[in-house]
């Protein structure tokens, strides 16, 4: 190498003073310089595109933040009817798939030794090609499968075209929450094969027998909006919730009531319930029809074996169906596929039944907005394939973003089976368990990447576009079967010169969906723009049908005892879903909402069961089925039922990805390969276990420090009729606030200081929040918070900037949740006491941290009551690409500096920004820090409290309003409206 | 062996300085690899984070400042025993005096390091110093951590100027017996002391304004520290009992480690005859009283908890006491209230073994203390969600053994290149037998004295420089001296001064010395001092005009701390400076009628005469006792 003089001395120089100082910021690597700008690219401004989340089969709206030709953050679509704005966690975390680090760059053949090599996407179509020639000319065409996961849309025509072209074969839409118990239980009462959108913000009562709308059932984030606005305190009062089941899951946890019974005997509650309805008489309009139905499904069974096998006593049920009778729209939902076992079908049945007996519930199930969860592949077909394989019936295998080998139970033997397939085709993104099997990988786009639209639910398209270039050398899965089409089938078939002209041809033909003379292009534009198409209105089903006439109930002689030992239960988590989440480094990172554990699983034991069993907390146990067996970490927990034993799914993985790999074992090792008889549905529980204990104990990495109060008020609860009475006389509720009123003579020693425009404050609604941390994601995304790993969580070093707190309470609702974030205090204790002014006062009421100021002496967090501060104890960095996510707003903080929650201080700026130019004040709602947008419950408010007429400003007159450790005189910004406990009478 | 004559004394001290044996330098090995573990530990963290140290949330204070706090706490026990004591003219602090204070300067230094290893950003620990930049940035003076800073810096100064006060006539002695390059090095450092009764007089009057100076800062300087936790809402931390509580802590600590240093000092160097067991039992008496103040202040802490009926307070205190961490409380209060209590016992105050064993103990239950108070009261603050436990990680338990090495090889350092007991005071204390020529005489030196002893610069320089001249004799006795003074006083031939081995005050008295003008530069010092801390706060938050805590821009409570401190340290420089340029010092070169052996044990007297009275004078010095009468030129 040639070195000249000045070169060397800049060497030196450099490498002198990074010697000297040990450290330093990293210097800029490159630059992109546009040679030739792209039109719509604006350095520097943002711009947002609406698409669809595909994180599961809810189908919600995105609107996706591209900066600088990258996407930073994605958001909800406001205009969606099925999030209206609002996203979960996953949805928050969906760009960490397209930025993941272990996402295959190019296509791939594996050898015969096993290792993957990679090739041209010519040579890789090639291959496909041949191999469907050579089984064409076998013949064995029907022999084809090709597995995906629920494309109903274009994709999904496009594959039946293709397939249908081939000549024969088989499309299966493999979602491993399909809910047939539910599709059955409505085709045997109401004669519908299919799912409803249930109206719970229109109920007036709710009993959920196991359905955990709240975190994955069905679509939670609608459905987490509508119980927020079901619970809202009507003019009537506020509709209670109940819980039945032997879980104390989110929605459990925010329910009015936990009811606690054993896997399996949720219905035995229902039927009970259902016998109170009719033997009481409650039901005066149901027809005598419809009540001989009932009566022979209820009539067989007592109070005495209902209490027996479900532990709920009479007078309890009684008050139940007494509750549901008086509401004038009460609404039962059941699990359909979640954790219930053999059950589920009874469940399911017993439930429907329920809602045909109080007319107005007719109003809540809407038949018209049918999940498309209907065409997903059921249990017992998976199972089917799966037979097919290990029998060798199955020649070409191929896979585009399923994962059964990891979500089906091992017993069922998809591995094996795949085992047995002699050419598999893999279309999915990552290697994960289910794709490293394939031969070939053909690599296609993430939906950020893709055209395509995608119908949750009849009636809601959502569509979407490629909001950045592929980041890699992939291809669209519909481009690659039209090129595929066009070579080796019949070029006619397949006109379009790739996917998008297909789409819009199909789109083109739906003219429906177009108003009369509405030129395409401009519909096109219009739909795209908007993120879809879907009909505004929402309607309900009148006068549903009660047929029950093919199904059978089973008797209390026929249902069995209750085995001995314990029921194995498993449940999809709000973080991983199936498992998909679990190469998000933000969801591994995302503290269960109840039990507050990051990277990693537990099973979950009731204390008595553990102290029956000498188990105690972080011990390794060993679980054993006759399905097979795992060793798991025991989590003493009195939210499961002492006869069951919980685990979630999701973790487990060995292959996906860095961050999957958590050494925790996979559930679905446990569990049986039957599926419901009646439903054909996977059985997710599985009685008769044996728990053993093991050496060792296994560190826990959880955030919480306490699972209680200690009665400290930190979240704070009011029993209805006190609220109701506050509210009426009109009382108003004692704080400090942080503006010049706030301040009194004889507590404050320093007078007060102004604020000119706007002093920045929220409002959380504690009654709202239903703890699902969507809030938490959006604010790593937003504001580039770093994720720390197992090691550092154990360490008491997470560096989320909001935290759900989670309480437990002695009493009914046993879980508080609070999210905690820098409150912004007038009197912020954490100012005076840094030595070198790097947080203090904005104008604007804002507790500023300035990184570049901070020395790192860590007393602001010292003297911070509320512990919301987060110290850099190492310069945290992310494997490439995930770093493309970064938002280029907000400072990336290195070693050594503290950092907090700035209520997004970059929006704020913004909104002003853009205020000033238009000449007039920053309006109210204008400023939406990440967690408030996100918040699936509008559980969070923020605003200017120097507004009267802000919303801020009208929610803190609500005699719930609080602040947390108010009497420290801090004068937090942040103001807690309390959670409203309301209870039924002898419950 | 019993001390008889002034030249003793000075063999006795400085013994130490020469000749060190091999364990000398094992326990030198032993504490240098202390330290390069501890550089090692500290550059590790630096290079990594400072996430290599067990700190988390929401323990974000470790160990380091529990180290922090203890050794300011070790430093203060020196200037009470050499400011605080020497006010009360406690005799019995002259031969621990000075290792003392050679122990708070170490100490101060080692405490200081700490805050600048916690940082998190060390590289940037400058931001926390006021220095004029162009972009104008300055620190926040209402913070805890400025007034340390102020406070820590002031304490290190001034406690080293103290100590080097202290040290300049013996520094003066170790150069008189030693030559080549230590006789140019401790020159240097002597500042050309020549022990004339006018510097005596200016060091004297420094001396007093220094200590009584030493003493407020002292008391400020842990009341300071303990306002970094007082000043703060943290229940276990906010309480007013802090800063008296700390202070009689840091005492206690103090007087354990001077314990702990002095009683293997005293049997390795064999200075029971400096270091009585009378000494060390005072301290022992003194320790009794200390631990009772901080035995108070556990109980007031409690009683304070109860009786606000605060929920967290409460906690915070029971949590201390059955808590994860409430067997470093309970051996706290083992350690630190109860057994220094034994001192009740003669037997067990005047036994060396029972001393050390329980200065060791209370040493490490006084380290104990700090970290119940640091790392206690943040594991279980207000929001139950995010309480967590501490444990120091490696790299924060080798920087502590690093700053134990640092500390032990600074006083293994110490007393071999210094005298570690102050010899002008116990010349001070010592009472030499009249008029016994045989043992006062310097006719048979003790060995270290011939060897060092040779011929003086002054020797030399008297042949060179011819003119105006003086006559010195040289005394053995000093009432000879007195004598003689009068003598010449009445006969109106002008006494230039009178050098001496010890301040006389009798001839100060004679030679009628007006009180010194010392006490000026002190008054301007301090004036200045408060007008420029608090001149340079309200600059530097009138220019940044940012609102921290909701107080007001100006608030002037915290500059009063910040100004406190100032005054101190501007006084205490002044007095410095007044003393050195009053004193005539520095000197490069040491004036020809100085001899040597006036920093041993004889006495000069310096009479300016015209030829007229050379005859005269020197047959009056002789007669009144001059064993020797030279002609000085120049």
């Amino acid at each position: 190498m040639a070195l000249n003089r000045r070169d060397f001395l800049k060497m030196v120089g450099l490498i002198g003073t990074s010697a000297a100082l040990g450290c330093g910021s990293e210097p800029a690597k490159r630059l992109i310089p546009y040679i030739i700008p792209p039109e719509d690219i604006i350095p520097g401004e943002a711009t947002w595109y609406a698409t669809t989340c595909r994180e599961c089969p809810a189908g919600c709206g995105l609107l996706a933040k591209n900066r600088d030709g990258h996407i930073i953050k994605v958001e909800g679509n406001p205009l969606h009817p099925v999030n209206q704005g609002r996203l979960c966690a996953r949805g928050q975390a969906s760009l960490q798939g397209l930025y993941n680090p272990d996402r295959l760059k190019g296509p791939m053949r594996r050898s015969s030794e096993g290792k993957w090599e990679p090739l041209s996407w010519d040579e890789g179509e090639r291959l496909l090609i041949d191999k469907l020639s050579q089984i064409l000319k076998k013949g064995k065409g029907e022999r084809v499968v090709f597995l995906t996961d629920l494309i109903k849309g274009s994709l999904g025509d496009l594959v039946a075209l293709w397939l249908s072209v081939l000549g024969s074969g088989t499309h299966l839409q493999y979602e491993p929450y399909t809910y047939e118990s539910l599709r059955k239980a409505n085709q045997t009462v109401f004669g519908i094969d299919g799912i409803p959108t249930y109206h719970i913000d229109r109920a007036d009562f709710l009993i959920s027998f196991g359905a955990d709308f709240l975190e994955t059932w069905l679509s939670n984030v609608e459905y987490a909006r509508r119980f927020a606005s079901f619970r809202s305190s009507k003019d009537n009062g506020r509709p209670i919730s109940i819980y039945v089941g032997p879980r104390l899951s989110l929605t459990a946890a925010n329910a009015d009531h936990w009811i606690s019974v054993p896997p399996g005997t949720e219905y035995l509650v229902a039927l009970g319930t259902l016998k109170v309805l009719l033997e009481d008489n409650f039901t005066p309009t149901l027809s005598s029809d419809k009540k001989s139905v009932i009566k022979a499904a209820v009539e067989n069974w007592s109070f005495d074996v209902i209490t027996a096998k479900t532990g709920v006593g009479e007078q309890m049920i009684r008050r139940i169906a007494r509750k549901f009778a008086e509401a004038k729209r009460p609404l039962a939902l059941s699990a359909g596929s979640t954790w219930s076992g053999s059950n589920a079908t009874e469940t399911a049945v017993t439930v429907n039944l329920l809602c045909t007996t109080i007319p107005g519930t007719q109003d809540l199930l809407d038949f018209e907005s049918i999940s498309s969860l209907r065409v997903a592949a059921t249990g017992e077909e998976m199972k089917s394939l799966s037979d097919k394989m290990q029998h060798g019936e199955i020649e070409l295998l191929m896979l585009s973003n399923v994962n059964p080998v990891f979500s089906l139970p091992v017993s069922l033997n998809f591995l094996q089976g795949m085992k047995s397939v002699p050419f598999i085709v893999s279309f999915s993104s990552t290697l994960d368990e289910t794709s490293r099997m394939a031969h070939l990988s053909l690599p296609t786009h993430t939906p950020f990447e893709s055209w395509g639209d995608y119908e949750p639910k009849r009636g809601v398209w959502g569509w979407m576009q490629p909001i950045m270039g592929p980041m890699f050398n992939t291809h669209h899965l519909g481009d690659l079967l039209i090129s595929t089409g066009k070579q080796f089938m019949d070029p006619e078939m397949f006109p379009w010169q790739d996917f998008y002209h297909m789409m819009r041809d199909l789109w083109r033909r739906r003219g429906r969906r177009r108003g009369p003379g509405i030129p395409f292009e401009s519909f096109w534009l219009g739909a795209m723009t908007k993120g879809g198409i879907w009909d505004s209105k929402e309607g309900g089903t009148s006068s549903l049908p009660l047929k029950l006439s093919q199904y059978s109930f089973p008797s209390p002689e026929t249902v069995q005892k209750r085995e001995d030992g314990l029921h194995f239960i498993t449940y999809p988590t709000l973080q991983f879903f199936d498992g998909r989440g679990a190469n998000r480094p933000w969801l591994q990172e995302l503290p269960d909402p109840l039990t507050n554990i990051t990277w990693g699983n537990w099973v979950e034991i009731h204390p008595e069961t553990a102290k029956e069993k000498g188990l105690r907390r972080g011990e390794l146990l060993s679980l054993q089925t006759p399905h097979g067996s795992i060793e798991a970490v025991a989590y003493l927990s009195p939210g499961v039922h002492p006869d069951a034993l919980a685990m979630p799914i999701g973790q487990g993985h060995d292959a996906y990805g860095r961050f999957s790999n958590t050494q925790a074992p996979n559930p679905m090792s446990l569990l049986s390969p039957d599926v419901d008889t009646s439903s054909g549905g996977i059985l997710w529980s599985v009685s008769g276990v044996d728990i053993k204990k093991l050496q060792g104990t296994r560190p826990i990495p959880n955030t919480d420090g306490s699972l209680f109060q200690h009665g400290r008020g930190i979240a704070q609860s009011i029993p209805y009729d006190h609220y109701k009475k506050a509210r009426g006389e009109r009382q108003r509720p004692v704080l400090r606030l942080p503006l010049p009123e706030g301040y009194d003579a004889k507590e404050d020693f320093y007078p007060p200081h102004p604020h000119l425009e706007y002093r920045w404050a929220m409002v959380v609604d504690l009654d709202r929040c239903i703890g699902c941390e969507a809030c938490v994601v959006a604010c790593h995304a937003e504001n580039n918070v770093a994720v720390v790993g197992k090691e550092l969580i154990l360490k008491g070093r997470e560096m989320s900037w909001l935290r759900i707190e989670r309480f437990f309470e002695q009493e009914e609702p046993f879980v508080r949740f609070l999210p905690m974030l820098c409150q912004h205090c007038e009197n912020a204790p954490c100012e005076s006491v840094c030595p070198v002014f790097a947080p203090h006062h904005s104008v604007d009421g804002l507790n500023n941290q300035v990184y570049n100021r901070c020395i790192g002496t860590r007393y602001c967090s010292q003297n911070c009551p509320y512990k919301v501060r987060r110290f850099n104890w190492f310069t945290f960095t992310l494997p490439e690409p995930l770093h493309w996510q970064l938002n280029p707003d907000v400072t990336v903080r290195q070693k050594g500096v503290m950092e907090k929650c700035s209520f997004c201080v970059q929006r704020i700026v913004e909104a002003k920004r853009r205020a000033k130019n238009e000449r007039r004040p920053v309006k109210d709602g204008e400023v939406i820090p990440a967690c408030v947008q996100t918040c699936p419950t509008d559980a969070l408010v923020f605003g200017n409290l120097k507004d009267p007429e802000s919303r801020v400003s009208q929610l803190i007159t609500d005699p719930r309003a609080y602040q947390v450790l108010g009497h420290l005189n801090t004068k937090p910004a942040v103001i807690y409206l309390k959670k409203i406990i309301q209870r039924l009478e002898g419950l | 062996m019993k001390i008889n004559t002034y030249s003793e004394i000075n063999q006795e001290v400085l013994r130490t300085l020469f000749r060190p044996g091999n364990t000398y330098y094992l326990l030198l090995a032993i504490c240098v690899t202390a330290i390069l573990f501890g550089a090692f530990c500290w550059s590790y963290q630096i290079s990594t984070g400072i996430g290599a140290a067990g700190l988390m949330h929401p323990v974000m204070w470790g160990i380091y400042l529990v180290n922090f706090v203890f050794w300011i706490g070790i430093a203060h026990s020196g200037t009470l025993i050499s400011a605080i004591l020497y006010l009360f003219r406690a005799t019995w602090r002259t031969a621990i005096a000075r290792s003392a204070e050679a122990m708070t300067v170490f100490a101060v230094m080692i405490a200081g390091l700490f805050p600048i290893i916690h940082l998190g950003r060390v590289w940037i620990f400058y931001w926390l110093i006021p220095y004029p930049n162009p972009m104008n940035l300055w620190p926040n003076f209402q913070s805890p951590l400025v007034f340390d800073f102020v406070a820590v810096t002031t304490y290190l100064t001034v406690s080293s100027l103290f100590w080097f006060t202290g040290l300049l006539p013996d520094l003066a002695i170790v150069r008189d017996h030693t030559r080549g390059l230590r006789q140019k090095i401790y020159g240097i450092f002597s500042l050309g002391w020549v022990g004339s009764q006018h510097q005596w007089h200016h060091y004297g009057w420094s001396y007093l304004l220094l200590a009584a100076l030493a003493t407020p800062l002292v008391i400020s300087v842990h009341s300071v520290v303990s306002w970094d936790f007082a000043l703060s809402i943290i229940p276990g931390y906010h309480s007013t009992i802090f800063a008296p509580y700390f202070v009689a802590g840091a005492i206690h600590s103090g007087l354990a480690m001077v314990l702990t240093l002095l009683i293997p000092l005293r049997r390795i160097f064999r200075f029971e005859n400096l270091i009585t067991m009378d000494t060390l039992e005072k301290i022992a008496k003194t320790m009794i009283f200390t631990a009772l103040v901080i035995g108070y202040a556990y109980l007031v802490e409690y009683f304070m908890a109860w009786y606000s009926g605060n929920v967290f307070e409460q906690d915070a205190y029971l949590w201390r006491a059955i808590g994860n961490y409430a067997p470093l409380f309970w051996m706290m209060i083992l350690f630190n209230a109860v057994l220094p209590l034994t001192f009740f016992f003669k037997k067990v105050r005047t036994h060396h073994k029972s001393l050390f064993i329980i200065a060791i103990l209370v040493n490490i239950g006084m380290w104990f203390e700090r970290f119940v108070i640091i790392i206690g009261s943040m594991a279980h603050d207000y929001d139950p969600y995010v309480w967590g436990l501490y444990s120091p990680s490696w790299v924060e338990v080798g920087i502590m053994v690093g700053s134990f090495g640092l500390f032990f090889t600074f006083f293994l350092l110490f007393v071999k290149f210094l005298p570690s007991i102050s010899i002008t005071e116990i010349k001070e204390e010592f009472r030499p037998p009249k008029r016994m020529d045989g043992l006062l005489s310097s006719a048979p030196h003790a060995d270290i004295d011939s060897k060092l002893r040779r011929e003086g610069p002054m020797n030399r320089r008297q042949q060179t420089h011819k003119g105006a001249f003086s006559m010195a004799g040289i005394f053995s006795d000093f009432d000879d001296v007195i004598a003689t003074v009068k003598i010449l006083k009445g006969k109106k031939i002008h006494v230039e001064t009178v050098l001496s081995p010890l301040p006389r005050p009798e001839v100060q008295e004679a030679l009628s010395l007006k009180p010194s003008p010392v006490r000026h530069y002190t008054f301007l010092g301090g004036v200045l001092g408060v007008v420029a801390l608090l001149g340079l706060a309200t600059y530097a938050h009138l220019q940044w005009n940012l609102v921290t805590s909701g107080k007001p821009i100006l608030a002037w409570i915290p500059f009063i701390i910040i100004a406190f401190e100032g005054c101190i340290l501007l006084a205490v420089l002044a007095t410095f400076i007044g003393m050195i340029i009053k004193g005539r010092m520095p000197r490069s070169r040491l004036p020809n009628y100085y001899d040597p052996r006036f920093t041993q044990d004889r006495f000069g007297l310096l009479v300016f005469c015209k030829e007229t009275e050379e005859e005269e004078v020197t047959k009056l010095l002789k007669d009144s006792g001059a064993e020797e009468v030279k002609r000085v030129e120049g």
